[in-house]
């Protein structure tokens, strides 16, 4: 069973109006939830996001870095993975990640990593190949 | 809120960016100038030498094209318009300047495949890429993308190769997404010594529109 998240689920298009009363709401939530509880975010259901809407999403991700707590923008499509990287980027959150479904969402949370590790695993598998043992 | 840069990082870039354009062939001073607000100048020495170093090891591998393929495709999962068009678009013209082919994948098309289901957009690639002499790239492609969705784990040297251009293109997507989520394609650049002012270009997508 996936552990529990705080659950946000966007659905159509998402205006800027909607953005604010969301991070209003969603904030609100977080500011008394145990901080060892992460917060999913699930794409599935949205249809478009306004170009306005943005600043609100990068805001509520900045104050979730603020409390250094994990969280995931989960989106089967490659349209809205791009922009869960654009927020978690611009909100300079290094515990935020973009992932396609639930299982790798639970996988992050379970997880201590962060997303600058890539980084790490390129520079070790590129020795591995340079020193003729790739798997 | 986007951080200013410091007049030694602007000076840094200004010469930097020649620099780039000079030896590589093309510009991205914008994507430049976020890898070092991000980063910082170590950074993007760093990552631009690890690019450098991650596309050399595919392409003895796969081929300079196919090299390019790999790489634009993990950009294109991740939702960047910079890299999977600007990659898909220099493995198109490579091949067409190998043998003529034209690869049955427009880079024009990748904004509209970013907006697919995952499921609809692997559809379409196996639809498209159903000639035998596609086979081995469409599996490379298949295979990438259980790798990337966590549906299975590292188990063959080609894995390795595959994860190496996820990873890398994970880190590089970081600052490109910054200017690539809403790029139109006519405004990447090839990631070549050509450029779309070429007559390697020009003949290129005169070829691909008479395929239609």
């Amino acid at each position: 069973m996936a552990p529990p998240a705080v659950t946000v689920e966007l659905s159509g298009r998402l205006t800027e109006e909607d953005a604010i009363t969301m991070e209003r709401e969603v904030w609100d939530q977080l500011q008394t939830a145990e901080l060892s509880l992460p917060v999913l975010f699930d794409l599935e259901e949205l249809e478009g996001c306004q170009l306005l809407a943005r600043p609100a999403l990068i805001a509520l991700q900045t104050r979730i870095a603020s409390q250094q707590r994990r969280s995931a923008w989960v989106a089967s499509r490659p349209r809205f993975r791009g922009l869960g990287l654009l927020i978690c980027h611009e909100a300079r959150d290094p515990l935020a990640s973009v992932v396609p479904n639930r299982e790798l969402a639970t996988q992050w949370f379970e997880g201590d990593g962060k997303r600058e590790d890539a980084a790490q695993r390129v520079a070790k598998r590129l020795a591995e190949i340079k020193a003729g043992e790739a798997k | 809120m986007k951080t200013n840069l410091s007049v030694g990082q602007r000076l840094f870039l200004a010469a930097y960016n020649r620099a780039f354009a000079t030896f590589l062939g093309w510009r991205q001073d914008a994507i430049n100038e976020e890898y070092v607000r991000t980063y910082g100048v170590s950074g993007l020495l760093k990552f631009g030498k690890m690019i450098g170093d991650v596309i050399a090891t595919l392409t003895e591998r796969y081929g300079e094209a196919h090299a390019q393929h790999l790489v634009g495709f993990a950009g294109l999962l991740n939702g960047c318009g910079f890299c999977g068009v600007g990659h898909n678009l220099t493995a198109n013209v490579l091949l067409f300047q190998d043998d003529g082919s034209i690869f049955p994948i427009d880079e024009q098309d990748v904004p509209r495949l970013q907006h697919l289901e995952d499921s609809a957009l692997m559809a379409e690639l196996e639809a498209k890429l159903v000639d035998t002499e596609y086979t081995h790239v469409l599996e490379l492609l298949q295979r990438m993308y259980s790798l990337r969705n966590g549906g299975v784990q590292s188990e063959s040297e080609d894995d390795t190769y595959l994860l190496l251009a996820l990873d890398m293109w994970l880190v590089n997507n970081e600052c490109t997404i910054a200017i690539g989520l809403d790029i139109e394609p006519e405004q990447v650049p090839i990631f070549a010594k050509f450029s779309r002012d070429s007559e390697l270009y020009r003949r290129y997508r005169e070829a691909r529109t008479a395929e239609i």
